[in-house]
């Protein structure tokens, strides 16, 4: 689906004659005890390079993540045409592309994998030609099947730069673009960003003072979270940046924050519209379970360790206790439930985890997709793998304890139960993503919450070992399943919090 | 950015008329239930002075799960709202929440001492005490590994909303298990068949209890503003001293 | 030891585990309470400001 507002005539100067394209106003946020950004306010029309300037920790990263809808602000706005950037508004994400520090990009896809993931999640087509001009304008077109872990910093910082401009974004904002590049990639960035000013407005965060006069059309001096200078390059005349940063870092500005609106008529008040496109939520889910499947048919880090644990505790219960025959039946369903209760909820911890950790998260959640989409594609994730440990330990369980333990009222069972096992696990993978010792508050947390889970499932497995009547079984199901929808209703519910920064 | 809101102020800088007539009628009933349990109430025919337990017990049980309510509602109106003071009101009903539920846990292992000789039963009411036990540990402990305190806040009111669902599907999943399979547990005698003045030792145990905790989590919400307001000023001392 | 007696002597235990719980509960409160005064005093946001420590502990 698509949205497009109008756009007015194309701009000859730097978009006279149309409104801003960005609007932040009194943009606040803490971060722990230090104000990060502290009621910054400025626009930005379309057609205009500005760079923000400022020390170490004067609020430039927290500022860009502010504007790019990584961050919630704790006051102030910050409105891409006309629009009003939101966590919990997909659309108000369209349009917008965001580069930080750090890798987003995943390891195990490679270059043009990694660059369709990112088309994909803004609606763009993944045989779309924009593809192949992207990853040529970053120079990366010939290493389009190379894994992205097996690229130099450089060019991963390419890949991350070509992944946020596959779309055509039109508010572009970049921290420390060119940190890793040498002097000839920062030519093509340059260039390429050259190419995409026309339409589109541009910040950058960045050190490289001399490097941003030669390319900026605005400057923009942060210090200890404020706006202490904004001002166009032409008005700065000769004076050296450096000056200019030392004067705004001891409280004295050469300007006032500059009205660079000067000159500009009331009808230009009125925001610069943005083209919004968005993939449905459904195309977005299945992009996201792809890239999932995919990374992890590849990389192969969890199921099999989530296997090899249920297996190893079904082992352990087996040889634990002296089970005499008849009691094999009730051994068995609680070897087996517990096992696998065990491997889901040890097994749980990584997946919002680690792309936390590796930066990829933030590539979902930059993009204009909403929350829920996120949610159900590790969803879907977690119940396949949870339900194929469940297969193989069923099988296992059968051997071990010498029973007929995998018969289709088992394989029923845990299909349901892995349901509610893989809503339990999404659902605190997300909420633990940042928390400290999270592989020890997981069983801690999950543990009580899968009790019902627990233990409708052994009242289901021995009902049908003890070949009663089906229908008995079936409560047990409709419990389970009714649990699994109380809880992911629940998560549909608080979704935007549990992800909300 | 909401400020910390202090209590409505009082006359005289001293404990108000209403807290005091609260403090009274909390202490009157206290009182009259120590005595109607030991004095008023019948001895049980079959489980004999033990059986007086009772009124703490299921007393206490009623205050978690009340504890529990609160804290779902206070994680839930601090999400709706961002104002720290239903945090703080979900963290106080948590801690109390583990005190009283410990209670429940121990008197009722004491009672199964006495009436059947075991300690401890599956049955519905105690497994879902214990689950419930092991949610607000849980919570308690999630906040202490999350450093950022807005993020604490968000995800704990999450983990609590979460924590409350569980309770009573893990009761009822308990319950069906119980008769489905009743070899392996022993019922608790319910509260069917109660003599008058048994009812009335109960209600009248009931009310103090829950006078006493309306007090405690008052106290606990106060000592939690306060660990806030300390926290504030040391942020702002250590923001004022150079962060940078 | 008769069945009664055992039996009153559990309940005794039992009611002293309520109580118990609950003094315990305030004797950790108060004490908590009177060193985060304390410490809020020291901070300089004790005594002089109306939102906080201005009135005698154990009500409001």
């Amino acid at each position: 689906m698509s949205q497009s507002g109008p756009r007015g005539k194309p701009a000859t100067g730097i978009g006279i004659g149309r409104g801003p394209l960005v609007e932040v106003h009194s943009l606040y946020r803490r971060l722990g005890a230090v104000e990060a950004v502290a009621g910054v306010s400025f626009t930005q029309r379309r057609g205009e390079i500005a760079v923000v300037l400022g020390e170490n920790g004067a609020g430039k990263t927290t500022l860009l993540r502010l504007m790019a809808g990584l961050l919630r602000p704790a006051a102030g706005s910050v409105r891409t045409g006309g629009r009003r950037v939101s966590q919990t508004d997909p659309i108000s994400r369209a349009g917008l592309a965001f580069v930080g520090h750090g890798a987003s990009s995943y390891d195990e896809l490679s270059v043009i994998e990694n660059v369709r993931f990112a088309a994909q999640l803004r609606a763009v087509a993944p045989d779309s030609p924009r593809i192949r001009e992207t990853l040529e304008q970053v120079d990366l077109w010939r290493f389009r099947d190379r894994r992205a872990r097996e690229l130099s910093r450089g060019m991963r910082q390419r890949l991350e730069l070509a992944g946020a401009l596959v779309a055509d974004p039109e508010v572009i904002l970049l921290d420390e673009p060119f940190n890793a590049l040498d002097s000839r990639s920062r030519a093509s960035v340059d260039a390429l960003l050259a190419g995409r000013k026309p339409n589109a407005a541009i910040l950058i965060a960045t050190h490289e003072i001399d490097h941003a006069r030669s390319i900026a059309d605005r400057v923009l001096v942060l210090h200890r979270g404020r706006l202490q200078l904004d001002a166009t390059v032409e008005s700065l005349g000769d004076r050296d940046l450096r000056e200019v940063l030392d004067q705004a870092a001891a409280g004295d500005p050469p300007h006032q924050p500059a009205e660079s609106e000067s000159g500009r008529t009331a009808a230009d008040s009125t925001p610069d519209r943005i083209t919004r496109r968005r993939p449905g939520w459904l195309r977005a889910w299945r992009t996201l379970v792809t890239r999932e499947f995919r990374a992890e048919l590849r990389s192969r880090e969890f199921v099999p360790a989530m296997v090899v644990l249920g297996v190893l505790m079904l082992m352990v219960f087996s040889l634990a206790f002296a089970i005499p025959p008849e009691d094999a039946p009730a051994a068995a369903s609680g070897a087996f439930w517990a096992s696998l209760i065990f491997a889901t909820v040890l097994g749980a911890v990584r997946g919002f985890a680690v792309e936390r950790d590796r930066g990829t998260l933030q590539t979902q959640l930059l993009a204009p997709i909403s929350r829920s989409a996120i949610f159900g594609g590790k969803w879907i994730v977690n119940f396949v793998s949870i339900a194929l440990v469940g297969g193989i330990a069923a099988v296992v369980t059968s051997v071990f304890f010498r029973i007929a333990f995998a018969g289709w009222m088992t394989v029923l069972t845990v299909l349901v139960a892995a349901a509610a096992l893989a809503s339990i696990a999404t659902l605190y993978g997300a909420l633990l993503t940042n928390t400290r010792a999270r592989e020890m508050l997981a069983p801690v947390l999950m543990l009580p919450v899968t009790m019902p889970v627990l233990i409708g499932g052994v009242a289901a497995t021995l009902d049908s070992l003890s070949a009663t009547a089906v229908p008995a079984r079936l409560p047990w199901l409709g419990l389970v399943l009714a649990y699994c929808a109380i809880l992911l209703s629940l998560a549909v519910l608080l979704v935007d919090y549990i992800f909300e920064d | 950015m909401k400020t910390d809101v202090g209590p409505r102020s009082q006359s005289a800088g001293n404990i108000s008329l209403a807290m005091k007539l609260v403090l009274a009628l909390t202490l009157v009933a206290v009182g009259a239930s120590v005595f109607m349990t030991f004095a008023y109430a019948p001895e049980h025919r079959v489980q004999g002075n033990l059986q007086r337990i009772f009124y703490s017990h299921i007393s206490t049980a009623g205050i978690c799960y009340i504890a529990f309510i609160i804290v779902a509602i206070g994680g839930t109106m601090y999400l709706a709202r961002r104002d720290p003071k239903w945090d703080r009101l979900a963290r106080a009903a948590a801690l109390l929440g583990v005190v009283f539920t410990t209670i429940v846990l121990l008197t009722g292992c004491i009672w199964g001492t006495g009436v059947w000789g075991a300690c401890w039963t599956w049955d519905p009411r105690l497994t879902t005490t214990l689950v419930l036990w092991f949610v607000y540990v849980g919570y308690l402990m999630l906040r202490g590994y999350i450093d950022e305190r807005e993020q604490k806040r968000r995800i704990a009111a999450i983990v609590g909303i979460v924590g409350a669902v569980v309770v009573p599907v893990n009761y009822l999943s308990v319950f069906w298990w119980r008769n489905l399979h009743p070899q392996s547990t022993i019922i608790v005698e319910g509260r069917g068949g109660l003599a008058p003045e048994m009812l009335q030792t109960l209600i009248v145990t009931f009310v103090a209890f829950i006078l006493l905790f309306g007090l405690l989590l008052r106290l606990q919400v106060r000592l939690e503003r306060l660990s806030d307001a300390a926290a504030d000023l040391r942020m702002a001392a250590f923001a004022k001293d150079g962060a940078y | 030891m008769t069945s009664i007696d055992s039996g009153l002597l559990l309940l005794l235990i039992g009611y002293g585990i309520v109580w118990l719980g609950i003094f315990g509960y305030l004797v950790y409160a108060v004490t908590r309470l009177r060193s985060v005064e304390k410490e809020l005093t020291g901070l300089g946001g004790g005594p002089h400001d109306a939102n906080y420590g201005t009135e005698s502990p154990g009500g409001d």
